[in-house]
C-alpha cells in the first residue's frame, strides 16, 4: 500500500518535472522570439564591431526587435539583419533613422528613431544605412591632446623654463622686499639711485617744512591770527582782512550819510514839485488873464477901427499893388 | 590489479550501466519500472524541502550581492544578464550536482556495495576484468565484448533504478533551483510588478542562444554521468571525494572554455 502511494507520488513528480522542463524550453524559445512573426530589416554599416546576434534594436528604450544575422556584403559593408515582430513594426516608418552607438561601458546599442509617425510603415526587407556614434573612437584623439597638454605643462614647469626663471626673479624680488632697503630698494634698483631718491626725499621734506612756514606767515598776513614768527616792529599786527573790514564799515557809514543826503534831496525835490505846481496854476491863471487882456485888446482894436472909419480919422486902408 | 586495469574496468562497467539506463528497452519490464518509481519516490521526495530551502537562501544571497554591486556601479541594466549567467548557468548545476552526490549518489553506492557482500559492484559484476591476463583466454576483455553472466545482469538491473532516480533528481532539482533563482532575480530587480517581464524575457532570450544551450545541456549531462555512474562503478571514486570534485571542476572548466573562448 505504501509502495503504491510512493509510486504514485513519484509518478506525479515525474509529470511535474516534465511539465517544468517543457515549459522552460517553451519559455526560452518564446524569449528568443521563436513564436513571433517577424519582418526583416537590413541595416548597413561600415563596421559591425560590437554588434552581436540576439542584440536588441530599441525604440524609446523598448526592445523592438533583435539581430538575427550579421553578414558581409559584396561591397565590404556589414549587413545586420534585424527581425522585428509584426506587433512592433508599427513604430518603424519609412522616415525612421537607425543608429549604432558604442559607449565606453557596455556593448553597442542599436536604436531606432521615428520622428514622423504619420509616414507610411517600413516595408518588409527594407535596407537602411545605420548612423554610427562611437564614444571610444574619441579616446585616442583625447589621449593625444592630453599628451600634448602634459608636454606643454612639463616644458613650462621645467627648471630651465621661462616660468621657472620668472619665479626665481620673483623670489629674488621678494627677498629684496624683505631686506633692509625694502620696496624702495626694489624700485631704485642700485644703491646710487637709492641714495639719490633718499636725498630727493629729504629735500622734499625740507621744502614741505619751508612751505609750511610760508603758509603760516600767509595765514597770519591774511587772517591775522595764530603765532607770528616775526612780529612787525611798529606793532601793526592786524591782517589785511581786518583792515578791509574796517574799510567796509567806513564805506557803510558813508553810504548811510549819502542815503540821508538823498532823503533831503527828496524833500527839496518835493518842494520844487510843489513850486512847479503852483507855477502851473499861476500860468493857468495867466492864460485867463491873457484871454481877458486879448479880449480887451480886441475890444480896444474894434473901438479903434470904428474910430478910424469915422471921420476925421478915416483913412484909406486899401493896399495898392505896384 | 594494476591502476590502468582498474580504471579500464570501471569505465567498462560505467558504460554498461549507462547503456542499460538510457536504453528504453530496460523499462519494458514492469518490475524495473516499479522499482525505478519507488527509488525516485524514496530518494527525491525526502530531500526536496531541505533543498528548496537551501537553494532559495543561496539564490537570495547571490542575487542580492550581484544586484547591489550592479546598482552601485550604475550598471543595473546588466544585472539580470549577470545573474542568469553566473547563477543559472554556472552555480546551480554545480551545487545541484554536489547536493545529489552527497545526499543520493554516495549513500546509494555504499548501499549497493553493501548489498554485494561488501565487495565492489565492479568486482561482483565483472569478475573477468579482475585479473584479465591470469584468468585465461576465454575471458578476453575488450570494448566490443562485454560478456555479462547472469549475476552481472542481475546486478546491473538492480543498479538501474538507482541511477535513474539519481539522474531524475538532478533534472528536477536543477529545474526547481533555476525557477527559484529566476523568480528571486526578477523580484529583486523589478519588484512585485509585471511590467519588467518583457525586458526580463528579452534578456533571457538574448543569453540563451543555441550554442550556449548546447554547452549548458552538455555540462549538465556530464555532471550527471560523473556523479551517478562513477560512484556506482568505481570503489576508488566512492572513497575519494576529491577525485569526483576534480572531475566536476574539469567539466566546469571545459564548459567555460567552450562558452567564452
Amino acid at each position: 500500500m505504501q509502495t503504491q502511494q510512493l509510486q504514485k507520488q513519484a509518478l506525479a513528480l515525474i509529470v511535474a518535472t516534465l511539465l517544468l522542463f517543457v515549459s522552460a524550453v517553451v519559455y526560452v524559445l518564446y524569449a528568443r522570439g521563436a513564436f513571433e512573426k517577424t519582418q526583416s530589416l537590413v541595416l548597413i554599416s561600415d563596421d559591425s564591431e560590437g554588434v552581436s546576434v540576439g542584440m536588441a534594436l530599441t525604440f524609446a528604450g523598448f526592445n523592438l526587435g533583435r539581430v538575427q544575422k550579421i553578414e558581409l556584403s559584396a561591397e565590404g559593408n556589414a549587413r545586420i539583419l534585424v527581425g522585428v515582430p509584426l506587433s512592433n513594426a508599427q513604430w518603424l516608418r519609412t522616415s525612421s533613422i537607425f543608429t549604432l552607438e558604442k559607449s565606453l561601458v557596455g556593448g553597442a546599442r542599436l536604436r531606432a528613431f521615428s520622428g514622423i509617425l504619420e509616414d507610411p510603415p517600413l516595408e518588409d526587407g527594407a535596407i537602411r544605412t545605420v548612423l554610427r556614434g562611437d564614444a571610444s573612437a574619441d579616446v585616442p584623439r583625447i589621449a593625444g591632446a592630453a599628451r600634448a597638454l602634459l608636454e606643454n605643462l612639463a616644458a613650462q614647469t621645467d627648471r630651465q623654463s621661462a616660468l621657472a626663471a620668472t619665479l626665481q626673479n620673483l623670489q629674488a624680488a621678494t627677498d629684496r622686499l624683505a631686506g633692509p632697503s625694502g620696496a624702495l630698494g626694489l624700485l631704485a634698483g642700485n644703491a646710487r639711485t637709492l641714495a639719490q631718491v633718499n636725498r630727493a626725499l629729504e629735500q622734499t621734506s625740507q621744502l614741505l617744512a619751508s612751505s609750511n612756514q610760508l603758509m603760516t606767515n600767509a595765514n597770519q598776513q591774511v587772517f591775522g591770527q595764530g603765532q607770528t614768527l616775526a612780529k612787525p616792529a611798529d606793532g601793526r599786527a592786524q591782517g589785511t582782512v581786518q583792515q578791509i573790514n574796517l574799510a567796509l564799515a567806513e564805506a557803510q557809514k558813508l553810504l548811510q550819510e549819502a542815503r540821508n543826503s538823498l532823503n533831503q534831496m527828496n524833500l527839496v525835490l518835493a518842494e520844487a514839485q510843489a513850486v512847479a505846481q503852483n507855477t502851473r496854476r499861476a500860468t493857468e491863471d495867466l492864460a485867463l488873464l491873457r484871454q481877458d487882456v486879448e479880449s480887451n485888446l480886441k475890444t480896444v482894436e474894434e473901438m479903434m477901427q470904428s474910430l478910424q472909419q469915422r471921420w476925421p480919422f478915416s483913412r484909406d486902408s486899401q493896399l495898392q499893388l505896384p | 590489479m594494476s591502476m590502468i586495469a582498474r580504471i579500464y574496468a570501471s569505465l567498462i562497467f560505467m558504460a554498461a550501466l549507462a547503456a542499460l539506463t538510457f536504453n528504453p528497452l530496460t523499462y519494458r519490464e514492469r518490475s524495473v519500472r516499479q522499482s525505478a518509481l519507488q527509488e525516485i519516490g524514496a530518494r527525491c521526495l525526502p530531500i526536496l524541502p531541505g533543498f528548496l530551502l537551501v537553494s532559495s537562501f543561496i539564490s537570495l544571497v547571490i542575487v542580492q550581492i550581484v544586484t547591489e554591486t550592479a546598482l552601485s556601479y550604475g550598471l543595473s541594466q546588466f544585472a539580470v544578464e549577470v545573474l542568469v549567467r553566473s547563477l543559472i548557468l554556472e552555480l546551480i548545476p554545480l551545487y545541484v550536482s554536489l547536493f545529489v552526490l552527497i545526499r543520493i549518489a554516495l549513500p546509494m553506492a555504499y548501499a549497493s556495495s553493501a548489498s554485494t557482500g561488501g565487495a565492489a559492484p565492479l568486482q561482483a559484476a565483472l569478475p573477468f576484468v579482475q585479473e584479465p591476463l591470469s584468468q585465461g583466454s576465454h575471458h578476453q576483455a575488450g570494448p566490443l565484448r562485454i560478456p555479462l553472466d547472469m549475476d552481472s545482469e542481475q546486478l546491473l538491473g538492480r543498479l538501474v533504478p538507482h541511477a535513474v532516480s539519481c539522474l531524475f533528481a538532478i533534472v528536477l532539482l536543477t529545474l526547481l533551483a533555476s525557477l527559484i533563482a529566476l523568480t528571486i532575480s526578477y523580484l529583486t530587480v523589478f519588484g512585485f510588478s509585471p511590467w519588467g517581464l518583457p525586458e526580463f524575457t528579452a534578456s533571457i532570450g538574448r543569453i540563451f542562444d543555441p550554442a550556449l544551450a548546447i554547452v549548458f545541456m552538455g555540462k549538465a549531462f556530464f555532471f550527471g554521468l560523473t556523479i551517478v555512474f562513477l560512484p556506482l562503478s568505481s570503489p576508488v571514486a566512492r572513497q575519494d571525494l576529491a577525485l569526483l570534485f576534480g572531475i566536476l571542476l574539469l567539466i566546469e572548466a571545459v564548459s567555460l572554455v567552450a562558452l567564452y573562448y
